[in-house]
C-alpha cells in the first residue's frame, strides 16, 4: 500500500509538466510598466510600443508612434481617449471616452459588445458619435515568432465602429509577454524582442 | 483507524495575479478521509467568486502521512480540475497538478477537532505559485 501511494505521488508529478492550465489561469497578459518595450517585425518595418510614464495610474503608452492612456481595472484594460469629430472645419470636442480596449482575465468563448452614443450642439446643428467595439476572446495555442514559439496564447477579435468607419483588428496575447502578434489588414506584426526594467 | 473529517478552508493565494482580484483568497469545503497508516485522501472545493468572474477548483487530493499522532505531516499531491466563467460568456476548464504539504493538528475529543495548515505550490515547469491554505473543521 504505501509503495503505491509513493508511485501515485511520483506518476502525478511527472505528469504535471503538461498541463498548461496553471500557466493559462494564473498568468498576466496585460504586463503593463514603465519602462517596458516591445518591438515587432511588420514586413520590413520595425513597430514599436512602450510604456513612457504613469500617473495616477494611467499608463501613457506609445504604440507606432500614436500616444495611448492605458488604464488597468479589475475587469479588463481601459483606453481613455479624447473624442474629437471635425465639422465643417471646427473642432468638436466630446470628452475623455472610457472605453473597454480588453477584458480581463481571458476567458476563451468571452463575446462581449459595447456601444456609446454622445451628442453635442454646435451652431443649432446636433452631432453625433457613435462608438461600437465588439470583442471576442479565444483560446490560440502556440505561436511560432521571431522572438521564439509562445505558448497558451489567447486570439483577441476586436470590430470597432466610429460613426460608420468599421475596423476590423485580430491580436494575440501571450502570458506575462502581452501582445505578440496584431493583423489589420494586410498588415501583420509579429514581436521580434521584449524587454522589462 | 480511519478519521473521516470535514473541514471549511480558506487561502491566501499569489496564484491569481492582483490585477484580477484586491484579495487574493478563496475559500471552500474539504473532506478528507485520513486512513491514519497510510494515507490521507481529500477533496476540496474552492471558489473565487468576484465581480461577476467564477472559478471553481476541485481539488483531489492523496498524502502519505509521515507523522500520525497529534500533528499528522502529509506531503501530498493534488490533481486540480478548475472550471473559469467568464463575465461575458465564455467558459474554460482544465485539469493540473500541483504538490504541497499539510500540517494538520488534530485535537482527540470526541468528535476530533482539528486545525490544518497546508503549504501548496502549483505544479508547472514555467510559473510557480503559491497558495497556503487554513482550515478548521471536526472529525469522527
Amino acid at each position: 500500500m504505501a509503495r503505491l501511494v509513493r508511485i501515485l505521488l511520483i506518476l502525478a508529478l511527472v505528469s504535471g509538466c503538461s498541463f498548461s492550465t496553471p500557466t493559462r489561469f494564473a498568468s498576466d497578459y496585460f504586463p503593463i510598466g514603465v519602462g517596458m518595450n516591445w518591438k515587432f517585425q511588420a514586413d520590413s518595418l520595425e513597430k514599436y510600443i512602450y510604456v513612457d510614464n504613469e500617473e495616477d495610474s494611467i499608463f501613457h503608452m506609445v504604440i507606432d508612434g500614436i500616444p495611448y492612456d492605458i488604464k488597468r481595472e479589475f475587469d479588463g484594460i481601459y483606453n481613455l481617449r479624447d473624442e474629437i469629430i471635425t465639422y465643417g472645419g471646427d473642432r468638436i470636442d466630446f470628452g475623455v471616452v472610457k472605453e473597454l480596449y480588453l477584458p480581463l482575465p481571458f476567458v476563451s468563448g468571452d463575446s462581449l459588445r459595447d456601444t456609446l452614443r454622445f451628442k453635442e450642439f454646435y451652431s443649432g446643428d446636433t452631432i453625433d458619435l457613435y462608438l461600437s467595439i465588439s470583442i471576442t476572446v479565444r483560446y490560440g495555442g502556440t505561436l511560432s515568432l521571431p522572438y521564439g514559439d509562445v505558448r497558451d496564447t489567447y486570439h483577441v477579435r476586436r470590430k470597432f465602429i466610429r460613426n460608420g468607419d468599421t475596423t476590423l483588428v485580430d491580436e494575440w496575447y501571450a502570458p506575462n509577454l502581452g501582445l505578440v502578434k496584431r493583423k489589420e489588414g494586410e498588415e501583420i506584426w509579429v514581436l521580434t524582442e521584449f524587454s522589462s526594467p | 483507524m480511519i478519521i473521516l473529517l470535514l473541514s471549511w478552508e480558506f487561502s491566501l493565494s499569489s496564484a491569481i495575479p492582483s490585477g484580477y482580484f484586491s484579495q487574493n483568497t478563496q475559500s471552500g469545503v474539504s473532506f478528507s478521509l485520513v486512513y491514519e497508516k497510510y494515507l490521507d485522501f481529500g477533496i476540496n472545493f474552492v471558489n473565487f467568486s468576484k465581480e461577476g468572474y467564477n472559478l471553481f477548483i476541485y481539488k483531489f487530493e492523496i498524502g502519505y502521512p509521515l507523522k500520525k499522532d497529534f500533528l499528522h505531516i502529509v506531503p501530498s499531491v493534488s490533481l486540480n480540475y478548475c472550471v473559469r466563467e467568464g463575465r461575458y460568456g465564455g467558459k474554460e476548464n482544465g485539469f493540473y497538478p500541483d504538490v504541497g504539504i499539510r500540517f494538520k493538528f488534530l485535537i482527540r475529543t470526541k468528535p476530533y477537532i482539528f486545525l490544518n495548515l497546508k503549504f501548496e505550490e502549483v505544479f508547472n515547469g514555467s510559473i510557480g505559485s503559491d497558495i497556503t491554505y487554513f482550515g478548521i473543521g471536526f472529525g469522527m
